[in-house]
């Protein structure tokens, strides 16, 4: 991506801490920053608590953040009054990760997609009148791949990927800039995700739109996003190009991470060496000093007990946190 | 073991189920042979009849609904599909022990650990309590669970999510079990984990020649670990092979289209995913024939009339047999394409 044109979204030093019985602190998101440009997907990967969805819910101020900004064309989210934020949101769209849990199931397909647009209007946040939502409706079923004469039926009465579709074209209504895709693909079958995936990288040709993407799916991921960022307990590890993120993996943790993966291919597979971590995640309620992964890390030294590596340019766009790397 | 050499056959099995909007056939004529030692693998899409054909197998079909309507399930030459419900439990868990996706599902959040596997080793195996709890510590050590003597006191719930899921392999473990089934046991799990998982069953059948039936959807998964590969489609095997024929060569389109809509880590980004068309079919309305038709890109006039028959493509020197359920091919590596 061109580093010539202004960020549309700025994250900066992003903390999300939950309190949580007996006084602990879980430190969900713990200090994130990155930056996405127009037409940019930016991957987001970790693995399974790490605090992928809770960067994106925090971004689209599902939740206030415990500090930290985000800084959305230009604008600082914090400082928007109330009005201004909901702005905001028609901008920047989420879809969420359980197709069959995030769809109310009482209401039609139609109305699921309608009712952003139908809240601003009744806001008067925005001009449209009811025959513009429909046919704002019709365009966008259309363009998902759903028949419009399915938009008086049920979400139960749709497949997974149908639905996934039905959380995207409700996004799309709103005519977004920027989609927050929280695992868009990892409840579908293979041959469906390919559908869907498709579908993504059409939509942001023909619309400039750009993409957070969250996945555990390193495979994916590769073959979605422009950019990538590694997290691990709620901190980024590593982020670069995606074609260089998987070329040469700067951290321990990505390299264990690309290594675990499976390869559809058993003379390959066969043939790989794994990097296989000992030992679990440590629990996010554990304050720590030193780097995350020091607990599970092939390459530990003493320093990492109790320093923590900052995020540093090691190559031209190409971040790593890591002593290993640290001059 | 039977004649043959194979420990386990399943012949045309076919499991329906009775619902109000009709017969369910999620299950529809799948046979497969295991040998001593070997691992295969089952694949297909969620739906297509996977985890139905295990819990056949196991004797687990939930009661009710669920009918076996043909076939047999042969172990050691003897039909399991015939044994009582007590013979059933002398099995389940003995000869052959099933793991389950969710670990769970079979594991008692009320029970200690040491509990739960003393129970199943006292119930399989003629020892007392004290020699199945050594027994029990031996097989939690043998899938890496650090400190089992102290942990095997331990309730599931304080465990992590992988670890879990390796108690379950050691319970599962426990009793020697000639055949391991298991149901998508790393689906849950993070890849760093999934990687030692895996790992521990490749060792297990190579260190102590356990037969292994690996489910799941992951072809990267199933490509690392299984000798030989069942690819299911709507409640049929529509091909089978050994692991590095089928990555290699596919025959239905369903397996080629599989294999090129998985993006791969270890390649590229070219060009777009080749993916299938089409929603996975509605078990209640299958077609008359080939339940791929409306989503193959291949079809031909034949196949929505006419069921294709499973056939014989190839056989290896070493015995390993190629088959294919689709018009394209005739027997013996003929093809109409
Ligand atoms: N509302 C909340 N209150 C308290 N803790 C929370 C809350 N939401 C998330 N957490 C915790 O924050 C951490 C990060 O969770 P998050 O859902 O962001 O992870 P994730 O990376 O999306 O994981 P997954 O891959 O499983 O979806 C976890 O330890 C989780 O238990
Ligand atoms: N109790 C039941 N009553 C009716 N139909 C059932 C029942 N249990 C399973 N089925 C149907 O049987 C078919 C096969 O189910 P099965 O669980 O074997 O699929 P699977 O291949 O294991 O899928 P997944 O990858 O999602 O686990 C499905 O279409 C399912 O809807
Ligand atoms: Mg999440
Ligand atoms: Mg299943």
């Amino acid at each position: 991506m061109s580093n010539k044109k202004k960020p549309l979204l700025q994250v900066r030093k992003l903390k999300q801490h939950f309190d949580i019985s007996g006084k602990r602190t879980l430190r969900a998101v713990d200090g994130v920053s990155f930056d996405i440009y127009p037409g940019e997907t930016l991957g987001l990967v970790g693995e399974s608590g790490c605090g992928k969805s809770t960067t994106i819910r925090t971004i689209a101020r599902l939740y206030k953040p415990t500090s930290g900004s985000v800084i959305f064309e230009g604008k600082d989210l914090a400082n928007l009054n109330k009005r201004e934020l909901i702005a905001s949101r028609r901008e920047m769209q989420i879809v969420f990760q359980d197709p069959y849990e995030s769809l109310s199931p009482r209401i039609t397909v139609g109305n699921i997609i309608a009712e952003p647009l139908t809240i601003f209007r009744n806001r008067k946040l925005i001009d449209i009148d009811k025959a513009g939502i429909d046919r704002k409706v019709a365009e966008v079923m259309e363009r998902v791949g759903l028949r419009y004469s399915l938009r008086k039926r049920y979400p139960h009465e749709f497949s997974g990927g149908q639905r996934q579709r039905i959380g995207i074209a409700r996004a799309l209504a709103m005519d977004p800039k920027l989609i927050l895709l929280d695992e868009p693909v990892s409840a579908l079958d293979v041959s469906i995700q390919a559908q869907v995936l498709n579908l993504l990288s059409d939509l942001q040709e023909e619309r400039g739109l750009s993409y957070l993407f969250v996945a555990h799916d390193l495979a994916v991921v590769r073959y979605t996003c422009h950019r990538v960022a590694v997290m691990y307990l709620g901190q980024i590890m590593e982020m670069c190009e995606a074609s260089r993120l998987y070329e040469n993996p700067l951290h321990p943790y990505t390299e264990s991470l690309l290594s675990a993966v499976p390869v559809p291919d058993p003379e390959i597979e066969r043939s790989r060496s794994r990097i296989i971590l000992e030992g679990d995640l440590p629990s996010p309620t554990v304050k720590i000093f030193g780097c995350p992964f020091y607990s599970r890390c092939p390459r530990k030294m003493d320093k990492c007990l109790d320093n923590k590596p900052k995020l540093i340019e090691m190559e031209a766009g190409h971040k790593v946190a890591c002593f290993l790397h640290e001059k | 073991m039977s004649s043959n050499g194979n420990i386990l056959e399943v012949n045309n099995l076919r499991t329906y189920f009775n619902t109000d909007d009709g017969v369910v056939k999620a299950v529809d004529g799948v046979s497969i042979t295991l040998k001593p030692g070997e691992l295969i693998g089952i694949v297909g899409e969620s739906g297509s009849g996977k985890s139905i054909t295990a819990m056949t197998i196991m004797g687990l079909l939930p009661g009710g609904t669920a009918r076996i309507e043909s076939g047999e399930v042969l172990f050691d030459g003897k039909d399991l599909l015939k044994a009582t419900e007590k013979e059933m439990q002398k099995v389940r868990g003995g000869d052959i022990a099933m793991i389950f996706q969710d670990p769970m599902t079979s594991l008692n959040p009320f029970l200690r650990i040491s509990t739960q596997m003393i129970e199943t080793i006292v119930l399989h195996q003629n020892v007392r309590r004290k020699e199945a709890k050594a027994i029990a510590i031996k097989s939690l050590e043998m899938v890496g669970i650090p400190d089992p003597v102290k942990v095997v006191d331990s309730y599931p719930h304080q465990f992590s999510g992988g670890m879990r899921q390796r108690v379950m392999i050691a319970m599962a473990l426990s009793c020697n079990p000639k055949i391991l089934i298991a149901d998508e046991p790393t689906t849950a799990l993070d890849v760093t984990i999934q990687a030692q998982i895996i790992d521990l069953l490749k060792a297990l059948a190579a260190d102590l020649g356990t037969s292994i039936i690996m489910i799941s959807h992951d072809l990267g998964v199933i490509a690392g670990l299984c000798d030989r590969i069942c690819v299911m489609y709507a409640g049929k095997i529509v091909e089978e092979s050994c692991a590095v024929d089928l990555f290699k060569s596919p025959h239905h389109p369903y397996t080629q289209g599989l294999i090129a809509s998985v993006p791969r880590v270890d390649m590229d980004v070219t060009e777009r995913l080749i993916s299938i068309e089409g929603q996975p079919p509605n078990l209640l309305h299958l077609p008359k024939g080939c339940a791929f038709y409306d989503r193959c890109s291949k079809r031909m006039d034949i196949c929505q009339d006419k069921l294709p028959e499973s056939k014989v493509l190839k056989v290896s020197e070493g015995g390993d047999v190629h088959r294919v359920a689709c018009w394209l091919y005739d027997e013996e590596g003929g093809s109409h394409e």
